[in-house]
Formats: structure tokens, C-alpha cells, sequence
């Protein structure tokens, strides 16, 4: 899969936005790893910045960020139209969920820790629908 | 002397209506009612009456007298700095000597019009002969007066054994010694051998539970008459125990050393108890003593009281710190472990990728750095699971104290707090000296109270950049203070949260009491905080700096001494 998938044009960007330095290298060298373009940024001041220069496919953000988090930021990158759609993780999602409907943002959600077989489905369909051109397959 | 000339003086300044009175001497007293001048009038005044009056105070001279209803009259008029008039006074002047006089006197007021003291006339009238029956009703009085000093005197020192076990009640100590400090208290004045407090431990058993002898502790007290009495809510002299139907029913250790009992009800939580004190001397207890040993039941009752809140307080503030830090926790972990994750399967991508290669030693580099990482994130949420289950230890009471080091326990709550502070945009920094004294402490508590006050300088700095509508940023202070002489370590905890409203500065360590919104915070955080650090032997303060506010522990070192460490 991993080979298939390497030797395909790369797809994305994708915008992996986490203020822990460890799991933001480690998501965007598998992410890289699958195939894309990834970008890094650490907080949403910086996502918003990167967003708003590549227009990222997906951004897959973190909530608990400082500065200005990922909920807000999630809220201004689709309210800006930087992005198509933001994925974000979280340790507790319920809390979350709940936050980001009464703040009117419908972003996919994923718990922590990070199941990455769910993640790369979920990038990859919505890299899919976006530019069915570029699938590798 | 010149007599004439003081005459003169006085009369220039005395009031007319005290001039017409039949005189014998003039007087005057500074406003400390200090009589500094008496001057006889004529030769019936003798010198040496005069010599009696001269420099003593109108309200001494009140203590002197022999009648009460004069004493209460002269007190009340000085102390209404009212004039006198034809106020009859005896006084003892020692040798079976009564002095009889009246006075009379105006106020007098300086230029401003305030209380200056007093001036006027006074009288002395025949004492002589002295007859049987004025001796009799003086000896009478004397013996009167002499009863109801040494009255006072009792009830003097029961309000100050009141005023002592209440303090004894307020202080925080375990429910032994503090028991022990109320029996020693109400013993001086109840003056009885042991006491001991008697609670149901089932139908037909009832336990001392606390004694002033450790050798009567867990002895039964037979269920009969007293017990039944008291439970029920009387308080009794029990003249002679042998008297009683349980009497044979007693310990041996009981009937060898006790005959009569002063019984009072008790309540312990919900639950009917009793309090006996006993003597061995029948007929020792008087039944005034009752009143004053249902004081001591009360204060008991208190006492147990106390203790038993103080439990369910800790338990319910732990529970309430447990669940305000859940989501801190349940971040903390996944963090890491989503990292794990990622690193093994990067790390299993980069084997396979060398392997369609057929190099796989070029990436090996790759895949140490990734063991590595795993290998740290895995301590890093070890380290956290430490931290919670240190917090969360159940036997808070039988750890101790023992020696800690405060750079262990600044090091779990930064592991504790990190993610949830970084999240926010707020610092941690700690400042400790190279070398810190260990801490005579238990390191739960200890943990508890660090942990509670790092939440709530977080909370604080949210709170007020949300109210300014700024991005939240601040900075929580952690400052270890060791002088490496004094008994203390003080370590500080200062936020920049914009400090705590002075109209509350006093409250802020009440139970229930919270500055957070509904739902936030229990209200016992802080409370707990200080009876933890009170239990430690430590002391917990607050103030406010420009910045936020600041709170201080003090904190006893550990000594290497086996008679301080319990």
C-alpha cells in the first residue's frame, strides 16, 4: 500500500496544525508517508496564516492549542473559505462535540489517541471528492 | 500649712449649692479620679482620715466600701461622671476602724469642656462607740462580700476554661487530643479522676471510645439505668455506682477505683452517646456540677462533630478536583499515546519502504530516532498516571509525614498541568534554590494543595484575560524560599490573574465559598488547602501583588530527629 501510494503523484495539501511538536512531526511524516503534500503550523494564528497562502484540502487541527484554538480557528478557516474541511482531534470529544455545535461548525471530529487507519479514510475521501483526478489509483 | 488659702481657692470655684452643707473638709480629683488634694476644713477633721483619702482613686475607694449598694452607687455616678450628692460611704480603714463620710461634688471640665475631675465637700461622721450589732452585721457583710468574691472567682474561671475549649475546638488536631485537651480543661473545674466517652456499638454493647485513661479505652459499659438515662438525654449524679443495678456488670478495673459518676448525654454524628466522669470518693459530685458537665458533653459533642465533617469535606473536595481535572487527565494520556502510535506505524512504513528497496540499513537512523520517541512519550504518560495516583491515594492519614522534596512535587504538577496551561497560553516557571531542605510533610497533602492552586491561578488568568477580551497569557509563579537557618521552607504561588477582590480576601478560605462561576469550582478547594497544610503543621496565606494574587505555604522542615517525626 505504502509503495502504491509513494510512487502516485502527491495530493493535498493537507495542513496539520498541533502545538506538540512529537505528534505534529509524526503526523506529517505518515501523512507525507501516504503521499501528500503536508504543511506544518503550531498554533491557529499560524494555521490561519498557512491556510490562507495554500488553501489546504484538509486541515487537521488540534483543539487544546494556545493562543487561539482550534475550535475558533476551525470557525474562521471555514467562515473564510481557506479551507474545504477541517478534521479535528481531541482526548475529549464529547466536550468538543458539544462546543462545536453551539458554535455552529461542522468539522469531523477524531479522538485521541489517533486511530490513523480512520484518519487516512477520512483524508483520503475528502481529497477524493475534491480532485478525483489526482487519485493515485 | 496654709488651710485658709486652700479654703479660699476652693470656695472661689465650688458650686453654690455645695456651699450652705455642713463641711469638713474640700476635695478635688484629676479626670483619673485620683484624689489629689483634701483639705480639712476645720479641727474636727482629723489629720490622719485625711491622710486615708489623699492619693486614692474614687473607684478604689469603691472597692473599699463596706456596703455593696454604696459601692454600686459611687461606681455608677463616677462612671456616669455625674455630681454627687450626699453620698454615704464606709469604709474599713484597717484596726477595726470604720470610716463614715458623705460626699459631696460637682464635675469640673477643662477649657475644651471635657471631663476634668471632680471638686467638692465631704463630711466625716462619728464612728464611735462601735456596737455589738453594727460589728455582727459588718462581720455578715464582710462574709457575704468574701462569698460572693470567691463566686466570681468560679464563675471567672469556668468562662475561662469555656473560652479555652472552645479555642481547643476551633483548632485544627485530632479528635483524640483534642478530647484529651477539653477532659483537662473541664477537669480542673469538675475535679474528677477520669472521664471517658461511652457510644453504642450495638444493642446490647456500648464502648469507651475515648478516655482520659488509654487504659479504659475499648472497655464495654454495661447497657442498664445510666446508660439508658443518659442515651435518652438526661444528665445525672450517680452518688453511688454500687447502687446501681449494673454494678456487678463492671469491669473489675471500673469497681476497684470508682464509686460515684457524673453522667451527661453526648451525640456522636446522629447517634446517642454518653460522657461519665468518675470519682472514687462517694458522694463527690454535686448536683451544680451538672450544668457545667453538660457544657463539656456539648463541647464533645462538637468535637466528634468536627471530625466527621472534616472527613466528608475531604472526600467530597477530592472527588471535585478528580473531576474538574478528568479532562486535564484524559488529554494528558492520549497525547502521548497518539504520538506512540504514529511513531510505530512511521516507523513500520520506513522497514517496508527499505525493504521493496532491499537497503534496509539506510533507514534504520529513522527508526531509532522513532524507538526513542516511543520510549519517552511512554514515560511521559507513566509519569502522569504516577502523578494522578499519588493524588488519588485513598489513605491520605496514614502515609505521615515524612521527609519530601519540593522539586519532586513541583515536578508531578508541572507532568499534571502542563498540557492544560501550554493549551492556554500560560507559563509555569518554577524557581527553586540548588539545594532545598527536604520538607516535613505528607506528600499527597502536599501534592493536593500545589495542585489546587496551580488550577486556580490557571483559572484566575483565563477568567480575567476573558473578561478584557484578550487572548489568555499569563504566568504562574512557583517560588521556593529556603533561608537554610529557619525552621520553614516558604514556597509561593503567584498568578497574574489580576488578584483577589479585597472584599473578599477573608472569605476566600470558607468552605463553599468560590469566585468561579456555577459549576466551576466546589468551593472547598481552597478550604481543604488549609486544613491539609494546618494538618501538616504548615500554614497556608494570601495576598495580592500588582500582578495577581499571591499565595504563600510555609511548610516545616524535616528533621532528622525521631522524637519530631510521628
Amino acid at each position: 500500500m505504502a509503495g502504491e501510494r509513494s510512487k502516485a503523484g502527491r495530493r493535498g495539501p493537507v495542513l496539520v496544525v498541533d502545538d506538540d511538536v512529537a505528534l505534529r512531526s509524526e503526523l506529517a511524516e505518515f501523512l507525507e508517508r501516504m503521499g501528500y503534500t503536508v504543511l506544518v503550523a503550531s498554533d491557529g494564528n499560524e494555521a490561519l496564516e498557512k491556510a490562507q497562502a495554500a488553501h489546504p484540502s484538509v486541515v487537521v487541527m488540534d483543539v487544546g492549542m494556545p493562543q487561539l484554538d482550534g475550535l475558533r480557528a476551525a470557525e474562521i478557516l471555514t467562515l473564510l473559505r481557506h479551507t474545504e474541511q477541517v478534521v479535528l482531534m481531541s482526548g475529549v470529544p464529547e466536550q468538543i462535540a458539544a462546543a462545536a455545535e453551539r458554535q455552529g461548525i461542522a468539522a469531523l471530529l477524531l479522538t485521541k489517541p489517533i486511530d490513523l487507519e480512520a484518519l487516512l479514510r477520512i483524508v483520503d475521501s475528502l481529497t477524493l471528492t475534491r480532485r478525483p483526478a489526482a487519485a493515485g489509483t | 500649712m496654709p488651710a485658709e488659702l486652700t479654703e479660699v481657692e476652693s470656695r472661689e470655684v465650688m458650686a453654690p449649692e455645695l456651699l450652705p452643707l455642713a463641711a469638713d473638709f474640700v476635695w478635688r480629683c484629676g479626670a483619673d479620679l485620683r484624689i489629689e488634694e483634701l483639705s480639712p476644713l476645720d479641727l474636727g477633721c482629723d489629720e490622719a482620715v485625711a491622710g486615708v483619702m489623699r492619693g486614692i482613686r474614687l473607684d478604689r475607694l469603691a472597692q473599699r466600701v463596706l456596703y455593696p449598694a454604696q459601692a454600686a452607687a459611687l461606681t455608677r455616678l463616677v462612671g456616669q461622671r455625674a455630681p454627687l450628692r450626699n453620698l454615704a460611704l464606709s469604709c474599713g480603714i484597717g484596726d477595726e476602724r470604720v470610716l463614715n463620710l458623705t460626699l459631696n461634688a460637682d464635675v469640673s471640665h477643662d477649657g475644651e469642656g471635657r471631663f476634668s475631675g471632680y471638686y467638692g465637700v465631704g463630711k466625716l461622721w462619728p464612728t464611735d462607740p462601735f456596737d455589738e450589732r453594727q460589728r455582727a452585721e459588718m462581720v455578715e457583710l464582710l462574709d457575704r462580700s468574701e462569698a460572693s468574691r470567691s463566686r466570681e472567682q468560679r464563675l471567672r474561671e469556668e468562662a475561662d476554661v469555656l473560652l479555652e475549649s472552645l479555642r481547643t475546638l476551633i483548632q485544627p488536631a485530632p479528635l483524640a487530643e483534642k478530647c484529651a485537651s477539653l477532659f483537662g480543661l473541664f477537669g480542673r473545674l469538675l475535679r474528677f479522676e477520669e472521664a471517658l466517652v461511652v457510644r453504642r456499638r450495638s444493642r446490647t454493647e456500648c464502648l469507651a471510645v475515648v478516655a482520659t485513661d488509654p487504659a479504659l479505652v475499648g472497655m464495654n459499659w454495661p447497657v442498664g439505668t445510666v446508660v439508658q438515662r443518659a442515651f435518652a438525654g438526661h444528665a445525672d449524679v450517680i452518688a453511688d455506682l454500687s447502687q446501681t443495678a449494673e454494678w456487678r456488670e463492671l469491669p473489675e478495673a471500673v469497681r476497684s477505683r470508682f464509686r460515684t459518676a457524673l453522667v451527661a448525654p453526648l451525640t456522636i454524628g446522629n447517634e446517642a452517646a454518653m460522657l461519665i466522669a468518675l470519682h472514687g470518693a462517694p458522694g463527690h459530685f454535686e448536683a451544680s456540677q451538672v450544668a457545667l458537665m453538660q457544657r463539656l458533653s456539648l463541647a464533645a459533642t462538637q468535637a466528634f462533630q468536627a471530625d466527621e465533617q472534616k472527613n466528608v469535606l475531604m472526600n467530597t473536595a477530592k472527588l471535585a478536583t478528580l473531576g474538574e481535572l478528568m479532562t486535564v487527565i484524559a488529554h494528558e494520556i492520549s497525547q502521548p499515546l497518539s504520538v506512540i502510535s504514529m511513531a510505530v506505524k512511521n516507523a513500520k512504513l520506513a522497514i517496508e519502504a527499505a525493504q521493496s528497496r532491499g537497503r534496509s540499513s539506510e533507514d534504520m537512523p529513522i527508526v531509532m530516532n522513532k524507538l526513542d520517541r516511543i520510549h519517552d512519550q511512554a514515560l511521559r504518560a507513566g509519569e502522569i498516571v504516577t502523578a494522578i495516583r499519588t493524588l488519588a491515594h485513598p489513605d491520605r492519614r496514614t502515609i505521615g509525614l515524612k521527609p519530601v522534596a519540593v522539586g519532586e512535587i513541583i515536578d508531578n504538577i508541572r507532568n499534571l498541568t502542563e498540557g492544560s496551561l501550554r493549551n492556554r497560553g500560560i507559563a509555569l516557571i518554577c524557581e527553586q534554590p540548588p539545594y532545598c531542605r527536604p520538607l516535613r510533610a505528607n506528600p499527597v497533602s502536599l501534592q493536593q494543595v500545589f495542585l489546587n492552586l496551580v488550577v486556580n491561578a490557571r483559572d484566575a488568568i483565563t477568567e480575567s484575560c476573558r473578561e478584557r477580551s484578550q487572548a489568555i497569557k499569563g504566568t504562574i509563579h512557583i517560588t521556593v524560599l529556603d533561608d537554610g537557618r529557619s525552621d520553614i521552607i516558604y514556597v509561593e504561588i503567584a498568578d497574574t490573574g489580576g488578584g483577589i477582590p479585597p472584599d473578599v480576601m477573608a472569605r476566600i478560605f470558607d468552605s463553599f465559598f468560590t469566585l468561579k462561576e456555577v459549576g466551576h469550582g466546589s468551593g472547598l478547594g481552597l478550604a481543604i488547602c488549609r486544613t491539609l497544610m494546618t494538618d501538616m503543621g504548615g500554614e497556608i496565606t494570601a495576598r495580592n501583588n500588582n500582578m495577581g494574587a499571591v499565595f504563600r505555604l510555609e511548610i516545616p522542615v524535616y528533621r532528622d530527629d525521631p522524637n519530631t517525626d510521628r
